[in-house]
């Protein structure tokens, strides 16, 4: 029978715990052999995903095919001698590209889409949800994809970096990963909720 | 980063997909570690006792691939019925 501690960690701090490093949450209340199981199991996962659909399958809201920030631009409406009120999603495919994604001087930038319509830059992508459960594994991974998929080479026809992952592999990739997530979450909600009533090994 | 990748030719293990395009029957089979992943995790969270962990998971895991199975021979019948 569990028994109660009486200098058990704070629940908030439990709860950043695991989601900081999974299992973590386990370990803070001293069920270190949970921990354990919980950890290396999700993590293994994780990367078990990585390994099966290549880094790329790591793809954060607000970057695009070649791991710029997606842009909103108001295009000048060349007809009607004004700003469209339509906001037009860019893509860029190259760092110039991605400082300007204007066509011409008229054009207006809006913004960083991700900072600008967070809910449907999410929406695109929902799997993240659950990759990022996994805490700054996904960011430090997510990073990396981003990183990876820059063109290294000034070609005329823009070309990734490495390329995205496609069919199966992506899909048993993404699904590894955000299984892995929503498993944290499993971890994360049960440990806080066994710091918050005082329980421990 | 991107230099050290840009240099290297060929498969590069957790930066490129898993080469195993050409084996249609192992796509079922990655399946498997998930399932295991999901019964272990589930059971630890549950346990009260983490020895007995390994034996729920277990049981759990059986269930769980029995029951893929089960329901893919069902619509598999099902989809050759409609046939």
């Amino acid at each position: 029978m569990p028994a109660r501690s009486s200098n058990s960690a704070s629940p908030v701090l439990v709860c950043l715990c695991a989601w900081l490093v999974p299992g973590g949450g386990y370990f803070l209340i001293g069920q270190r052999a949970r921990a354990m199981v919980v950890g290396i199991s999700i993590i293994a996962l994780f990367l078990a995903g990585i390994l099966i659909g290549g880094i790329r399958i790591m793809d954060p809201p607000g970057w695009g095919q070649y791991g710029f920030q997606d842009q909103l631009v108001q295009r000048f409406d060349r007809q009607h001698q004004e700003l469209s009120t339509e906001i037009t999603r860019v893509e860029p495919s190259s760092a110039t590209q991605a400082q300007d994604p204007r066509e011409n001087d008229r054009d207006r930038t809006v913004g960083p889409a991700l900072t600008a319509q967070p809910i449907s830059e999410l929406s695109d992508k929902p799997w993240y949800v659950g990759q990022i459960l996994c805490g700054p594994l996904t960011l430090a991974s997510s990073a990396l994809s981003v990183d990876l998929a820059k063109p290294t080479a000034n070609s005329p026809v823009p070309q990734e970096g490495v390329a995205m992952s496609h069919s199966r592999s992506w899909e048993i990739g993404a699904l590894y990963t955000a299984v892995a997530g929503m498993l944290n979450l499993l971890a994360i909600i049960d440990s806080t909720y066994r710091a918050g009533s005082g329980e421990s090994q | 980063m991107r230099g050290v990748f840009s240099m290297a030719t060929g498969y590069i293990p957790f930066i490129y997909p898993l080469p195993i395009w050409a084996n249609f029957w192992i796509w079922p089979l990655l399946l498997l570690p998930l399932c295991l992943a999901v019964s272990v995790v589930y059971k630890a969270v549950r346990c009260g006792s983490v020895s007995r962990i390994p034996r729920e998971a277990t049981e759990l895991f059986i269930m769980i691939v029995l029951g893929m199975i089960v329901t893919a021979a069902a619509l598999d019948g099902l989809a050759a019925l409609l046939d």
